[in-house]
């Protein structure tokens, strides 16, 4: 019939198109790790297909970096603890502020907000962190970024579009705040919340800075800094800090090898694969069709 | 629904109050060494037993994680000293941290300091340093008896201190290399030189080009069919290293060195003279002939026109597949050739050419002022310890053990001199599990001396690992051994140092900043320069060449150049004269 | 509600934006440290004061920063214009039958994202260069091009080609929202709408871009925002003495010249200036919003 003509050609040129763009974005990742697994002599003449004289040097080079596996548990613990506290408070927050009945609830919202807007510098945030001992603490990894002004618009936005009857209905049976929160909203909003879990999980995995400048405690280093300290640095910053003029430039610059580029193919691997492989469980909040009328009975 | 997430909120808060109350009490805030081992070492001076531990800041060896360390040299200075160095180590970037810890006085005990002109500034004014002259006095005689030393405790007082008081002491003091190969000069492939019959080659201007055009022509392509160019550079790389190779490499192999970076004023190693010319505006001057180098290079097919876009990684990995005939960087050379050796190719190789028609030649660098700056916060509860390691640090034997490790594993005594194992030569210098287990290469830039630095008692440089007599005859290849027979050299230091006047550079200038109402200019100055330079290469013949060089030069008065060459010329013309005494210390051995 | 209730509201409240405050207002102080000579461990008061000296640095570079600012608007401006793909990325996704396929997309295409832009520059290095890109080797192999492309070095093209890079690297990662703004929408207003008959096409336009509208206007506001900001590493990476004429934008010309000036106060003070930019905007776009849509938001 025509209409199954017609489905079928939609659906062949928008998977078509779709396909092709996944195609643009897998194949870089898959060239990366078939490098990875080459032989930096044989990389450097170009390997497209399939890795050539495989060897796991690159990775072995990496795993003798010292406390490696503390820092691979710091990491997910990171990434675990400061996505729940995260995705709770970024939650709250946002349904907090679409109560009407919320005193100040306009200024609140602003204040929050317009904080994405301004940044107040390295050095004061340095102060700061040191003022409230989150020096060489774990917390520091988690504290700083609980409350998102980002997510709780996104939150907000969503719980928005969300029917008022639902709350109300509910607030006729006798139901508090907290009750609501969690019984109704949460439950509904599932798909928001993956959303900034993903982000969140995502953010904290990749994250480096923060254990740069405040830690010097060897157990407390994330995996993304170890990995980021082994890549020597970039010889284009050596020789900024240096009298490029003379040799001691030239010394400087001698001295900091610029990594090989099997290594940072590596390191790219091991920090995507694990995001790679939790993703697919937070797709199914994706997944359309959440079918409001069934709750509201 | 709600018991889940509750749970999962007290699972989060326990495990974020675990965290917290475990490691916030350990290591909360900066400040100095271990609590119970201070009180005793004010009363340690008899008990030398008393073990004291330092906060340390500095580069080293990724082979042990902070803290601690326990690698044979590290047990070494525990046992001699009585001191722990309890370390963080620290990188390229550790300029921004440390600016940081200087405004929120979080400093460790002994530190790197990788800007010092900015930053002892800074923290002597904010009274966070000691003073080190009474220190020095006290616990430094190896580097108050030492004339390199006393160099740079001169010169540190004299352009490194705001006040004229020492708060710096300056390690790796000394040459960084032996003299067997200059750091940034003209390396060729010399088998093909060879292959073509050694023609004329006195200059770089022009008979450089020729005999790499002719280079270029017998190996177009390398060994896996790859396009081979006679030059190539790193161009994409942003202002200071992507322009380095261009302006700055020829200079040194004249013996040339610019003393600031906008490339206005440099200094003659021959005559010890300072230019009067603005380098700048000066046609035949360096500038001018290094950009003509490469521009006809560029006219004449044999640079690489990738060049433009690539980055150094990129340009490391083409000239060790052997995509390019000549190279600047002295420390890629020994991979180069190890990679024509691996590829069953050892007849081909790289190497320097000697000085060209000049009285002097930058071979060997004097660091005199020390490559690495250390200064002593006032958060060190035992200052006199700190000296103590850094003194310890700052003799010859002591810098062979760090540079090696410890007598007896990889080196030993044979006649009075250090020989290195055949072992140790074959290892890796990344190799961390070798690095941790001997303690070789851990500390090398902690320590006084430089890699090529001689210790006098011996007459062998530090640094076995790559100047021991033996390390250098395995790094001799037959393009070498070609090399000095054809001109009749006896060895690689002979070849780059008789035929010259002065080869030894020492690194004295430090010229500071502009004054403010030239800064804006000289930054802008740079950048102007910087863009420029790229189009005068790209030229497609001499007389657009020369349109481009007339517009550059009339446009640079929009920057007050002239203020901004007189104002470093007599800079200059007056550090010369302060530091002209320790010219006289320092003078070519 | 009595006030009792809502004052409890408030309590509830009142941690979470304690931490706001102490994280985003405490440091604040940090922007008086912009107007001084900063000189560690010396107490404000006793700073030496300079104004806005360090404000009018960037303005200085002449011809310089107007290039600077020229290419920094373009490429946000170009920016602005595609930043509707994401949202249509994810509805044609939607609109995907095979389910695992779908799933399988969704994952695959937010890889470049994760993808430091370090990296990035080194494979497009690979692929497009002049000599051994595989994108030369195979357009002169189809006869298409005589002589290989130097699109890295590119002058006319390299807004184009940035945005290109842009686009492959955000798009399946910005769709993320998207589709949890998509997978929150009321199946029953898409079964009213097939009860009266709708094409596909029609309920895409009636029902789910209506739905996704707030949420692309409050990105599209930061996106505004942010206009000043293009990514540093991006540009930094693709810059060559060839293209920076078109590429040398905001935030690396700032590199460029703190490295020169390595000061303190002259980074604050460009925190600063950024910092109250991005307000103005903001303000401006919400105003326009409230004016035209009739919709503030936020």
């Amino acid at each position: 019939m025509n209409k199954s003509w017609r489905e079928y050609l939609f659906q062949f040129a928008n998977s078509g198109t779709l396909l092709i763009f996944a195609f643009l974005c897998v194949y870089p990742f898959y060239f990366i790790i078939i490098n990875s697994l080459s032989h930096p002599t044989e990389s450097a003449k170009g390997v497209y297909f399939f890795p050539r004289e495989i060897t796991l040097s690159s990775y072995e080079q990496l795993m003798q970096i010292p406390t490696i596996f503390q820092s691979i548990f710091i990491s997910v613990a990171r990434t675990v603890v400061g996505t729940i506290v995260t995705v709770f408070c970024s939650a709250f927050v946002g349904y907090m502020v679409t109560k009407k009945e919320l005193p100040f609830r306009s200024f609140i919202y602003r204040l929050i907000i317009i904080t994405m807007f301004f940044s107040s510098g390295l050095i004061p945030w340095y102060m700061l962190m040191k003022t409230l001992y989150l020096k060489n603490n774990f917390l520091l990894y988690v504290l700083p970024g609980a409350v998102s002004a980002f997510f709780i618009i996104l939150v907000k936005t969503y719980i928005e579009s969300l029917p008022s009857t639902l709350e109300e209905s509910a607030q006729i049976d006798g139901a508090g705040i907290l009750t609501i929160f969690f019984k109704i909203i949460l439950p509904l909003s599932l798909p928001i919340i993956a959303c900034i879990a993903v982000f969140t999980a995502v953010g904290q995995w990749n994250s480096w800075a923060d254990n740069f400048y405040l830690v010097t405690d060897s157990s407390l280093n994330t995996l993304q800094y170890l990995l980021y300290t082994n890549l020597k640095s970039n010889m284009a910053d050596i020789m900024r800090t240096s009298a490029s003029g003379t040799m001691l430039g030239a010394d400087l610059a001698s001295t900091g090898r610029v990594t090989p580029m099997s290594i940072r193919y590596a390191i790219t691997v091991i920090t995507v694969i694990p995001v790679m492989l939790i993703y697919p469980f937070m797709q199914k909040y994706f997944v359309k069709g959440i079918m409001l009328g069934a709750i509201k009975g | 629904m709600r018991t889940k997430v509750t749970k999962g909120v007290a699972a989060a808060l326990a495990l974020t109050l675990l965290f917290g109350c475990s490691n916030g009490n350990g290591n909360s805030g900066g400040s100095s060494g271990s609590g119970e081992a201070g009180a005793s070492a004010s009363a340690g001076e008899e008990k030398q037993q008393e073990v004291v531990k330092i906060k340390v800041a500095a580069s080293i060896a990724a082979a042990e994680p902070n803290g601690v360390m326990q690698n044979p040299v590290a047990k070494t200075i525990e046992k001699e000293l009585g001191i722990q160095m309890d370390m963080t180590a620290v990188g390229a970037d550790f300029g921004e941290k440390l600016n940081a810890m200087i405004a929120s006085n979080d400093l460790p005990d002994l530190f790197w300091v990788p800007d010092p002109a900015k930053q002892i500034p800074m923290m002597v004014k904010a009274n966070q340093l000691y003073e080190l002259d009474d220190l020095l006095a006290q616990y430094g005689d190896n580097i108050t008896s030492d004339p390199s030393g006393k160099a740079m405790i001169e010169l540190h007082k004299k352009t490194l201190s705001p006040d004229g008081k020492l708060y710096t002491i300056g390690m790796l003091r000394g040459a960084t290399t032996a003299g067997t190969q200059p750091l940034g000069a003209n390396f060729i492939r010399w088998d093909l030189y060879k292959q073509l019959g050694y023609p004329k080659l006195e200059n770089f201007d022009t008979d450089l080009l020729n005999v790499l055009a002719e280079m270029q022509k017998l190996e177009p392509k390398n060994k896996d069919g790859q396009k081979v160019y006679a030059i190539g550079g790193w161009f994409a790389d942003g202002l200071g290293w992507g322009d380095w190779p261009i302006t700055y490499t020829l200079s040194f192999t004249e013996g040339k060195g610019y003393l600031t970076s906008d490339r206005t004023v440099y200094y003659d190693l021959a005559t010890n003279e300072i230019s009067p010319n603005n380098d700048l505006k000066d046609k035949n001057g360096m500038f001018w002939r290094s950009l003509k180098f490469y521009n006809k290079a560029n006219q004449m097919g044999i640079l690489d026109p990738e060049s433009f876009t690539q980055k150094s990684d990129k340009y490391e990995e083409k000239v060790k597949s052997g995509r390019y005939l000549y190279n600047v960087p002295g420390w890629l050379v020994t991979d180069i050739n190890s990679h024509y050796e691996k590829a069953g190719m050892p007849e081909k190789g790289m190497v320097a050419l000697p000085p060209m028609n000049t009285d002097a030649f930058m071979l060997i660098n004097n660091l005199a002022s020390g490559g690495r700056t250390f200064a002593i916060s006032k958060n060190a509860k035992n200052p006199e310890k700190a000296m103590q390691l850094l003194n310890w640090l700052s003799s010859y034997e002591n810098a062979r053990t760090v540079w090696n490790g410890p007598e007896g594993e990889n080196w030993n005594m044979e006649n009075g001199k250090p020989v290195p194992t055949d072992d140790y030569l074959q290892q890796s210098s990344s190799d961390l599990a070798f690095n941790k287990r001997t303690g070789a290469l851990m500390y090398y830039h902690f320590v006084g001396f430089g890699s090529g630095t001689v210790d006098p008692k011996t007459g062998v440089p530090v640094n076995l690992f790559e100047w021991s007599d033996k390390a250098v005859s395995r790094q001799l290849k037959p393009v070498h051994q070609d090399m000095l027979e054809h001109y009749k050299a006896d060895s690689l230091f002979d070849l780059y140092s008789s035929k010259v006047k002065v080869y030894q550079e020492n690194a004295l200038y430090r010229l500071g900043e502009l004054p403010e109402n030239l800064k804006t200019q000289g930054t802008n100055l740079q950048n102007y320069t910087f863009k420029n330079i790229f189009n005068l290469i790209l030229a497609k013949d001499d007389a657009e060449f020369e349109k481009l060089q007339n517009n550059f030069i009339a446009g640079l008065d929009d920057f007050k150049v002239d203020d901004i060459f007189a104002y470093w010329h007599y800079k200059a013309v007056e550090q010369q004269q302060e530091l002209a005494p320790i010219f006289e210390l320092l003078k070519q051995q | 509600m009595n006030k009792t209730q809502r004052a409890g509201m408030l309590l509830l409240i009142l941690p979470f934006v304690a931490l706001v405050f102490v994280f985003n207002y405490l440091p604040l102080f940090g922007w008086s440290y912009a107007f001084v000579d900063y000189s560690p461990g010396v107490p404000l008061m006793e700073q030496h004061f300079v104004g806005f000296k360090y404000f009018r640095i960037i303005f200085e570079g002449g011809n310089d920063f107007a290039i600077v600012m020229r290419n920094t608007l373009v490429m946000s401006l170009l920016g602005l214009l595609t930043s509707p793909l994401p949202m249509i990325f994810a509805i044609a996704l939607a609109e995907v039958r095979g389910k695992w396929l779908s799933k399988w997309i969704q994952t695959v295409t937010a890889i470049p994202h994760f993808i430091s832009w370090v990296l990035v520059y080194a494979i497009f290095f690979t692929f497009f260069s002049l000599e051994d890109g595989v994108v030369n080797k195979l357009l002169m192999d189809m006869g298409l091009i005589e002589t290989g492309t130097n699109i890295l070095g590119s002058d006319g093209y390299a807004w184009f080609f940035q945005l290109m890079v842009a686009t492959w690297k955000g798009t399946g990662w910005g769709a993320i929202i998207y589709l949890a703004a998509i997978a929150g929408i009321d199946q029953e207003l898409y079964q009213a709408a097939d009860i009266d008959g709708a094409g596909r096409f029609q309920k895409i336009w009636y029902i789910t871009v209506p739905s996704l509208m707030p949420t692309y206007f409050v990105l599209l506001l930061l996106a505004i925002s942010g206009i000043l900001s293009n990514g540093f590493e991006q540009y930094y990476v693709f810059q060559n003495p060839l293209n920076i004429d078109k590429l040398e934008v905001l935030d690396t010309y700032i590199y460029t010249l703190g490295i020169a000036r390595a000061e303190y106060a002259f980074s604050t003070a460009i925190g600063v200036f950024k910092s109250i930019v991005s307000i103005v905007l903001l303000l401006s776009a919400n105003w326009l919003s409230k004016a035209i849509r009739k919709q503030s938001i936020i």
